[in-house]
Parts: C-alpha cells; structure tokens; sequence
C-alpha cells in the first residue's frame, strides 16, 4: 500500500506547494500563464489519482502494482525526460537571457515541464513497448 | 524472440489474467509477451514455462537472425 500512498501523498504536496507558489496573496489578477499553470498541475494530479487507482484496482485483483516490464518502462521513461529536461532548462536558461521573463516563471516552466515530459515519455514508451 | 505462450495457455485453459496472476505480473506483461513486444527475464521465462509444463526452449523459441535487432 505505500507504493500506493506515496505517489498520492506526493502529489498532493506539490500540487498544495505549487497553489501558494502560483497564487500569491493579495494578488486577484489572474494571468493566463497562471491558468494554464493550474490547469497543467491539476490534470497531472488527476493522472496520478488515475494511475493509482490502477494499482489500487489490480491489487484486488491479486496482480502485482508493478512489474518488470513496468520497472523497465519507468526507468526508459526516466532516463528520457531527463535528458529532455536538460534541453528544456538550456533553452529556458537562454531565453531568460535573451528576453525579460520573470525568473517565476522560468522556474515554473521548467519544473511542470519536468512532470509533463515525464508524463509525455512514460505514454509513448508505454505504448511502444506494451 | 519468438513464443507459444498464446497458443499454450490456451491449451490449458488459462486467460492471460489468469496466467498474470500465477506468475504475478501485469496482464499487459502477458500481452506483450504474445505479442513479442517484449522479452521476459530468465526467471518470468522459466516460471511461465513451468506453469505451462513445457521446457523454456519449447515455449521461448530463440531467432538467431534477429539476435542483433
């Protein structure tokens, strides 16, 4: 069950963290960076619970929550977003050099494209190998 | 790597939920097994042929044409 609970728990923190990171106090005018930003976290979160409840469900089932070949596509999927977050942090690094973006959003852009490239590599991987 | 996993778990009467749960993987573990998406470790090899009473060379059958693909 803690295989279960941790990615819950997890998501949960980041997606609490990132609401007072993005909101800030005293600040009513929501941009649409903003929205997109909220809108991106919370279909991560729903994701989560989804995959979750997965494990949940195979669980009673009395199927193992993970296997090798999902151990596999987990660690492909890893070693892919990371090397697509580095690219992703280089342009970041150069455009926040090259244009006046608030180093906020730099650091928001970067972080939930972490999570999405993830995302993104984990469904192509998936699909390509199972 | 080829298989007759599909072709023996029928004979026995096994679903590929059925087979997932004794070797306790994933039932898409299974799928992509039949399909030869996927090459199993020695041990999933060895326990699937055991559960379907066959020799690991009669349910994994080795293609040394693509060995290197």
């Amino acid at each position: 069950m803690k295989k279960v609970f941790l990615p819950v728990f997890v998501l949960t923190w980041v997606v609490v963290l990132s609401g007072f990171w993005i909101i800030q106090p005293g600040d009513t005018n929501s941009s649409t960076l903003e929205l997109i930003f909220i809108g991106v976290i919370l279909l991560l979160f729903i994701l989560g619970i989804y995959f979750s409840y997965g494990r949940i469900k195979r669980k009673k089932e009395g199927l193992p929550e993970e296997d090798e070949l999902s151990r596999i596509i987990e660690g492909k999927a890893a070693a892919t977003s990371y090397y697509l977050s580095i690219i992703l942090w280089l342009a970041l690094i150069f455009i926040q050099n090259h244009l006046s973006i608030e180093l906020k959003w730099v650091f928001s852009i970067g972080m939930i494209g972490m999570a999405l490239l993830f995302v993104i590599s984990w469904v192509i991987i998936n699909i390509r190998e199972s | 790597m080829k298989n007759r996993i599909k072709e023996l778990r029928a004979r026995y009467d096994l679903t590929q939920d059925d087979l997932a749960k004794i070797v306790k993987v994933r039932r898409e573990t299974i799928g992509a097994l039949e399909r030869g998406k996927y090459n199993p470790s020695l041990i999933l090899a060895f326990t699937i042929s055991k559960v379907l009473k066959h020799n690991i060379h009669d349910v994994f059958i080795f293609e040394e044409d693509n060995y290197n693909d």
